[in-house]
């Protein structure tokens, strides 16, 4: 995998195209399978998934609750080790990583935005970002220097000294994202980024996660309900009973998006 | 398929790591504020134990050392008086301390002893006997012990036992016994026999003793052993280095200094029992007739005034004749040689006539002459006598607070080592147990409170032991400003105990370097248990999954 500019201001440079057709694959997972033990009970949480997803592109995960989502989300995002089956980060097999390596992992090549924002409360908004930074090396200047670029990024760079209790949850929400963003990941793992937000302020994170993927070529993994969302994404995945159980583009679906009395609705 | 190239997952820098959980305890204050407390008030118990059971330490020595010329005449008066006993004689041999000692060369000469090798073997004897009598003997009571050795008691036992037949029977009798001799069985039976081969050694000593004792007797004629020690007079010296009675210049100076003060004291009470002083000290201190006692007097005569008081008192012309009047010599204070005071004639010694008449008129006369004299005679010297009254109450005072603090001492919870008696040392564990549990209880709160930002900490790369190290450090900081503000506290108040306690004496005989380590251990101790109690939840931290940060509680 080719090394990040480190200079953060500047746009990557758009994803080349694949020359004999076939798009490159950021993750791919083979048999993917994971059984939780409770005492007696086991759950088959997956129960053998079989998927590629390319690099640069934005895709929403869905399916209901228990339908194991969320453990997938886990898989493909560092996050847990599946019981049986591949999975393949950046063709780098997961489950072969030892926890230093997977830590490794989660700071340099993964970024992480989640429902709760998950902001550390005693640091302003420039020591959050940075602190990613710090576990892989940037200290000082440097740190401070691309903290400060991330925060107007997300249009926070007045913002840089307040500390998450003083800002709105869109704000923290972007702060947030300017974090995941730190050590210039390649994939970007939303779960439910707008689920707590209003729509207006859902709609400031849309164009920011937009901007992120089309600008810079992150690699969008979202789980999410919110339509606005869906309606950006180039590919839609649904599970269902541990399983995929349906991958579309997104030209091939249509979304419907309501409005009540003028006001848009999701 | 690649491989994740991990340059070593690089190290947070200290400075970072110190940072980070620097804001979070202050984030934190009021939870970080307990810990602190627990620490403290641990670390502040032990403290206190220790800072005044080592100014305990140091007093009991202080006073021992004050204590020993007082022990050492009285072994003397014990020695120019009367024959001694075995019991004695074991208990001197025991303590004889090396070839200079003075009772080592008084031993050898007494008891004809040729060689060095025999003398170190009769201490050594004599040092087992000793232990055996304490460890065991007089551990029994008295119906084991008939049992064992009859009617003996003391060095008679083993007089008993050396006889073979008695010794049959006592060993027979101690299997079924259940206290157990100190040492093997065959220790002991070569301690009987080296005992009884020394008996004829030890009762030569005795024996030489007293022969000795018998021209030192003469020579002291009727004056008892105390007084003449007071104020020896080189005849006496040679006397008793004749016949071979040892005394270092050290030993005689502090004798010396003990008679003279044990001399004095007893003259100073002495004047109470002539009702003219008594009266006087009453009407001096406003006081009733049958309050004044001897402490009155000593408090009074150890200020300047009153020594000076009763220094004159007692040269007063009145004083010496109404002493004369109860048979009472001359009271005088140390060594000065007081002019003779003239008598007051007395009516009653004089016939009923006219003749005798005349004659105590004269004899009046003639006293009513000579007191000026007297009194310009008297004049100097008075200020040496009030200054040596002075000296000796104040010394009188002096030993009596010594004697409380002793008191107070033996009472305090130390004994042996650093001075901690079982209990304490256990209340103290039990304190420091506590403690763990607390702070582990504290931090696992703590830890379950923050599952979200340990979880969302790792999401951003740090390792398990990242994770933990944190954890620990914020215990240990908290450990060590509980221990240091513990430490502080626990050593003033110890101290303050021990001032109250003991008095003056804290000061004059402070420990300090003793002190300054204790604190440091205790401070060292706060740390270790802070760090211990922080290892289980901070293990709990470190195993955290990172998709604990999905989850909506």
């Amino acid at each position: 995998m080719s090394e990040q500019p480190s200079n953060a201001t500047q746009p990557m440079a758009p994803v080349p195209a694949p020359t004999d057709g076939k798009r490159p694959v950021i993750i791919r997972t083979r048999g993917l399978k994971k059984i939780y033990q409770m005492g007696d009970v086991q759950t088959h949480a997956l129960q053998g998934i079989d998927i590629e997803l390319y690099r640069g592109e934005f895709i929403c995960v869905m399916g209901p609750s228990g339908s194991g989502k969320s453990t997938f989300f886990n898989m493909v995002g560092g996050l847990d080790s599946p019981s049986s089956g591949r999975v393949f980060i950046d063709e780098v097999d997961v489950a072969q990583l030892s926890a230093v390596e997977l830590a490794f992992l989660r700071c340099r090549k993964i970024g992480y935005i989640f429902q709760t924002y998950n902001l550390v409360l005693y640091m302003t908004a420039l020591e959050n970002i940075t602190v990613p930074m710090a576990f892989a090396g940037t200290t000082g200047d440097e740190a401070r220097d691309r903290g400060m670029a991330l925060l107007d990024m997300v249009g926070l760079k007045d913002r840089w000294a307040h500390k998450p209790v003083e800002m709105s949850g869109g704000q923290q929400q972007r702060t947030a994202i300017a974090r995941s963003m730190a050590n210039q990941p390649s994939i970007l793992l939303c779960d439910e980024p707008t689920g707590n937000l209003d729509l207006k302020t859902g709609a400031e994170i849309h164009k920011i996660l937009l901007n992120l993927n089309k600008e810079r070529g992150v690699t969008i993994i979202c789980a999410t309900h919110d339509h606005r969302l869906i309606d950006m994404a180039d590919r839609i995945l649904w599970i269902r009973d541990g399983k995929v159980d349906r991958i579309a583009d997104r030209k091939d679906i249509t979304v419907e998006r309501g409005s009540i009395g003028g006001e848009e609705h999701e | 398929m690649n491989s994740v190239e991990v340059k070593e997952q690089v190290r947070l820098p200290l400075s970072k790591c110190l940072e980070l959980v620097l804001s979070g305890i202050k984030f934190r204050l009021f939870r970080a504020g307990i810990t602190v407390t627990i620490i403290a008030l641990a670390v502040a118990f032990l403290m206190v134990m220790l800072s005044e059971s080592l100014v305990a330490r140091e007093v009991a020595g202080a006073i021992e050392r004050k204590a020993a010329p007082r022990k050492l005449l009285a072994s003397w008066v014990s020695l120019l008086s009367t024959p001694m006993n075995e019991a004695q004689l074991t208990g001197d041999l025991a303590a004889i301390t090396g070839p200079q000692d003075g009772r080592y060369v008084e031993f050898k000469a007494w008891g004809n002893i040729r060689d060095d090798a025999t003398m170190a073997q009769l201490q050594d004897t004599a040092r087992k006997q000793l232990r055996y009598t304490t460890e065991f003997f007089d551990q029994l009571k008295e119906g084991p012990r008939r049992r064992l050795v009859g009617p003996n008691q003391g060095p008679a036992i083993f007089a008993y036992l050396a006889d073979a037949a008695s010794y049959a029977d006592f060993s027979e009798k101690l299997k079924t016994t259940e206290r157990h001799l100190p040492g093997t069985t065959a220790e002991f039976e070569q301690f009987l026999a080296d005992w009884k081969q020394a008996s004829p050694q030890r009762q030569a000593i005795i024996k030489g003793h007293e022969q000795a004792l018998g021209p030192v007797k003469q020579g002291l004629g009727t004056v008892r052993p105390s007084d003449k020690l007071a104020y020896p007079d080189k005849a006496f010296l040679d006397l008793l280095a004749q016949n071979r009675f040892q005394m270092t210049e050290q030993a005689l100076a502090d004798v010396k200094r003990e008679a003279a003060q044990k001399l004095d004291e007893e003259q100073i009470r002495n004047t109470l029992s002539v009702p003219l002083a008594k009266q006087r000290l009453a009407e001096r201190k406003n006081l009733a007739h049958t309050e004044t006692d001897f402490q009155v007097l000593f408090d009074e005569v150890s200020t300047t005034d009153g020594a000076r008081w009763m220094a004159e008192m007692t040269a007063s012309a009145d004083f010496v004749n109404a002493a004369a009047a109860q048979g009472i010599s001359r009271v005088q204070f140390g060594l000065t040689t007081l002019p003779p005071c003239p008598l007051k004639p007395k009516s009653e010694s004089f016939s009923k006539d006219n003749a005798g008449a005349a004659a105590f008129k004269k004899a009046t006369a003639d006293y009513t002459a000579k007191l000026p004299a007297y009194n310009i005679a008297m004049a100097p010297l008075i200020d040496a006598q009030a200054k040596r009254i002075h000296e000796v109450a104040q010394n009188f005072l002096s030993n009596q607070n010594l004697a409380k603090v002793e008191q107070e001492v033996a009472q305090s919870a130390s004994s042996g080592g650093v001075g901690f008696s079982g209990r304490t040392l256990w209340l103290i564990i039990v304190s420091f147990l506590v403690c763990v549990v607390g702070i582990a209880n504290a931090m696992l709160m703590s830890v379950t409170e923050r599952f979200r930002e340990i979880a969302t900490m790792k999401c951003l790369g740090a390792t398990d032991g990242f994770i933990m190290v944190n954890f620990i450090m914020e215990s240990v900081m908290q450990g060590v400003a509980g221990s240091v503000i513990g430490a502080m506290v626990g050593l003033i108040l110890g101290v303050l105990r021990a001032w109250v306690s003991y008095g003056m004496m804290t000061w004059t005989n402070f420990p300090l370097t003793q002190m300054l380590e204790a604190m440091g251990a205790g401070m060292i101790v706060g740390v270790v248990v802070s760090a211990l109690a922080a290892v289980y939840p901070s293990y709990v931290a470190a195993r955290l999954a990172p998709m604990e940060a999905m989850r909506i509680e």
